[in-house]
């Protein structure tokens, strides 16, 4: 049995990883150029290039840590009443107009419940999961959105079928580019996790074959 | 560094890729791939010599890229980049056959330093390649002399069995050729690129011979102060020649059996069971059966050892490559001396005509010794007719330049009575008659310089009578 102080060690330890790694990338760029600016210092166009490189790499540790950072700076500013009724027929309708609109389906159930939420922000956290999933790398992939409720809460679980997240489980799904090798940024579920957090809305991975993630909206 | 060699640089970073594409790109054909999961597709679409390697790749880590590489036996040089410092993924890595391991941010001057020894290795690599194939290109049987109907039965034999991994047993008297058989098999067949090591059995101290062929682990014994890798392990994958094989103690004949059977042996003191997979080919110039029949030899080894015979002939047998034999060691030695002797015609015939009890060795000495001894340029009949006789009284037939007692005739054997120093002014009075009292070409014979003659002719009060030379 590991302690909750071991867990934490855990998840500490694979952020820093994660993070290091993220950042070490840039900073390998610098320091190469740097080291190569001494080499052609009468090629002028090689020494812009190199200057550029350097700028663009400081700017890129910079969105790195701003994108971390402003997570936290998040409030959500519209939650009202909303009924299941409405965000089915949003939900229905992002499938519909999407461009992943064949990889994605939406089952639900005969749902009649009222819940508390800022309904754009949960379409925004949708959006953020399917327009960062690496689809023309899982080809074989389809997103089943099925809605549900569970413990008198709106249940959304999202079920990647055909991929297998094979480096991530219910314990470090949120640690940012953890899950670099499956959507594009590295930081889609660590967003979706701050922000439903700072919604309220409980968002967790629950099973790991098929990886499946709910959102519990209270 | 030259800049035909290529290199691959897998990283999903666009400046890394970019860094390392400005930082190699005027010394090498660089190109670059952002996913795991279409490496292997590039490699086996083109050749590429070294393959700079991310470990944190999308699509498929560099860690199950380095295994494909592994299973698909992809001939490429690694250098592993990765951001990630721990002791765990650098021994994968290198378990895993990578030459190098840099954490990022790393230096790229260090990285320079790792492919420049990259190439020098691959330099190196392609040289010994190339050599070998050299050697391997003389040895082909079309190279090898052997125009004489009994020679290309032979040949027709080996080719026969040169991929079949069976183990040949070569009988042939001394100086037939047995090693040059020996290679030949090894260099015409699939284990061509693997190493051909040979143990003369006969040279080797019995106590020693199993450290020699087995290795030994240090310690194992008085004087084993480091592990020793044997024969049969140096040749793994190749071929490893035993000549004269009859002179193995019958407790070396009962591993070597175990060997053959088993496929695997430990070193000496060793207790670790490795397995080989290393032809042999046995040679002796006795017949092994009448050893078994004196109980000298295993029978059940002789049986393992005689799957397929080849019996070379003597020299006298095959009388019509004689001709071959004497042209291409006149073309060698001639070359080597840088002389340019000939030979008539009356003492070609002569040549293909004489017993040749030492065989292709005896000839090849001969010829060697024809060149640095003969003051014409065409050695005519007489000429090689004495030196024969010469070496006929002096040396045994084998043509090692050692006095055997067997080679004295009843007068000599009662003068090996006599002091040393009377032997040796017998000696070289019968040197000097034989080179008409030339100087130099009896220093020469005996191997001393002109001024040890002087000193021995002085010692012995040996004078010269000076005579009409040969010439």
């Amino acid at each position: 049995m590991i302690s909750d102080n071991e867990k934490k060690a855990v998840i500490l330890e694979q952020t820093i990883r994660s993070l290091s790694h993220e950042l070490k990338n840039p900073l390998t760029t610098i320091k190469g150029y740097s080291q190569l600016l001494n080499s052609k210092t009468d090629d002028k166009e090689f020494l812009r290039k190199c200057t550029n490189n350097i700028l663009e790499q400081v700017e890129k540790i910079n969105l790195v840590l701003n994108d971390l950072y402003r997570v936290f700076s998040f409030h959500p500013e519209n939650i009202t009443s909303v009924s299941s009724d409405l965000i089915i027929r949003r939900l229905h309708e992002i499938v519909e107009t999407s461009v992943w609109k064949d990889k994605v389906e939406l089952k639900h159930g005969d749902i009649r419940i009222d819940v508390n939420i800022d309904l754009e922000i949960v379409i925004q956290l949708l959006m953020t999961l399917m327009r960062g999933f690496q689809w023309e790398f899982f080809r074989s992939t389809s997103l089943e959105l099925l809605l549900d409720v569970v413990d008198n809460r709106l249940a959304l679980d999202l079920i990647f079928r055909g991929v297998d997240f094979n480096n991530i489980n219910n314990e470090n799904f949120f640690i940012p580019y953890l899950s670099k090798q499956f959507f594009v940024e590295g930081t889609e579920l660590y967003d979706i996790f701050m922000i439903s957090n700072a919604c309220g809305i409980k968002f967790s991975m629950f099973r790991d074959v098929p990886p499946v993630f709910r959102m519990e909206i209270p | 560094m030259r800049a035909n060699y290529k290199i691959l640089i897998a990283d999903d970073e666009k400046g890394i890729r970019e860094l390392l594409k400005d930082l190699l790109s005027d010394s090498f054909e660089v190109e670059t791939v952002d996913r795991g999961d279409t490496i292997l597709d590039i490699l086996s679409s083109k050749p590429f010599d070294i393959i700079i390697l991310d470990l944190q790749l999308p699509g498929m880590t560099g860690i199950d890229v380095l295994k494909q590489i592994n299973e698909n036996k992809v001939k490429i040089a690694v250098v592993v980049i990765t951001a990630t410092n721990d002791v765990d993924t650098a021994i994968t890595s290198m378990k895993l056959g990578v030459y190098d391991y840099l954490v990022k941010p790393f230096d790229t001057d260090k990285l320079l330093v790792i492919i420049k020894n990259i190439v020098e290795k691959l330099e190196l690599e392609n040289e010994v390649s190339k050599l070998r194939q050299q050697v391997g290109e003389n040895f082909r049987f079309k190279n090898i002399i052997g125009k004489s109907p009994e020679m290309q039965k032979i040949f027709i034999t080996l080719e026969k069995v040169i991929d079949t991994d069976s183990t040949i047993l070569i009988i042939g008297d001394s100086g037939t050729g047995k090693e040059i058989i020996a290679k030949a098999i090894h260099y015409n067949s699939n284990r061509k690129q693997y190493p051909f090591r040979s143990l003369d059995c006969s040279t080797i101290p019995r106590d020693l011979i199993g450290s020699e062929l087995f290795g030994h682990e240090k310690g194992s014994f008085t004087g084993a102060i480091s592990r020793k890798i044997g024969k049969f392990e140096v040749a793994t994958k190749g071929t490893l020649f035993l000549d004269e094989i009859s002179n193995l103690s019958i407790d070396m004949q009962a591993k070597l059996l175990r060997v053959l059977q088993e496929k695997e042996f430990e070193r000496i003191g060793g207790n670790q069971l490795i397995k080989v997979n290393t032809r042999i080919v046995a040679a002796s110039n006795k017949d092994l059966r009448d050893l078994v029949k004196e109980n000298q030899f295993r029978e059940d080894l002789y049986y393992r050892l005689n799957v397929v015979p080849v019996y070379l002939p003597p020299l006298k047998e095959r009388r019509e490559d004689i001709p071959l034999f004497v042209d291409h060691f006149l073309n060698k030695y001639n070359s080597e001396y840088g002389r340019d002797l000939k030979i008539d015609l009356k003492a070609r015939l002569f040549l293909t005509n004489y017993s040749w009890p030492g065989n292709v060795r005896q000839l090849e000495n001969f010829i060697k010794r024809l060149i640095l001894l003969s003051t014409a340029n065409t050695a005519d009949q007489d000429e090689v007719k004495s030196l024969l006789e010469f070496e006929e009284t002096i040396m045994p037939p084998s043509g090692i330049d050692v006095i055997s007692p067997k080679a004295l005739n009843k007068e000599e054997s009662i003068s090996l009575i006599k002091s040393l120093e009377d032997m040796e002014k017998e000696y070289l009075e019968k040197v000097l008659r034989h080179f008409n009292y030339n100087i130099s070409n009896t220093a020469r014979a005996l191997k001393i310089s002109r001024k040890t003659m002087h000193n021995k002719l002085k010692r012995f009060n040996i004078t010269i009578q000076k005579i009409a030379s040969m010439e």
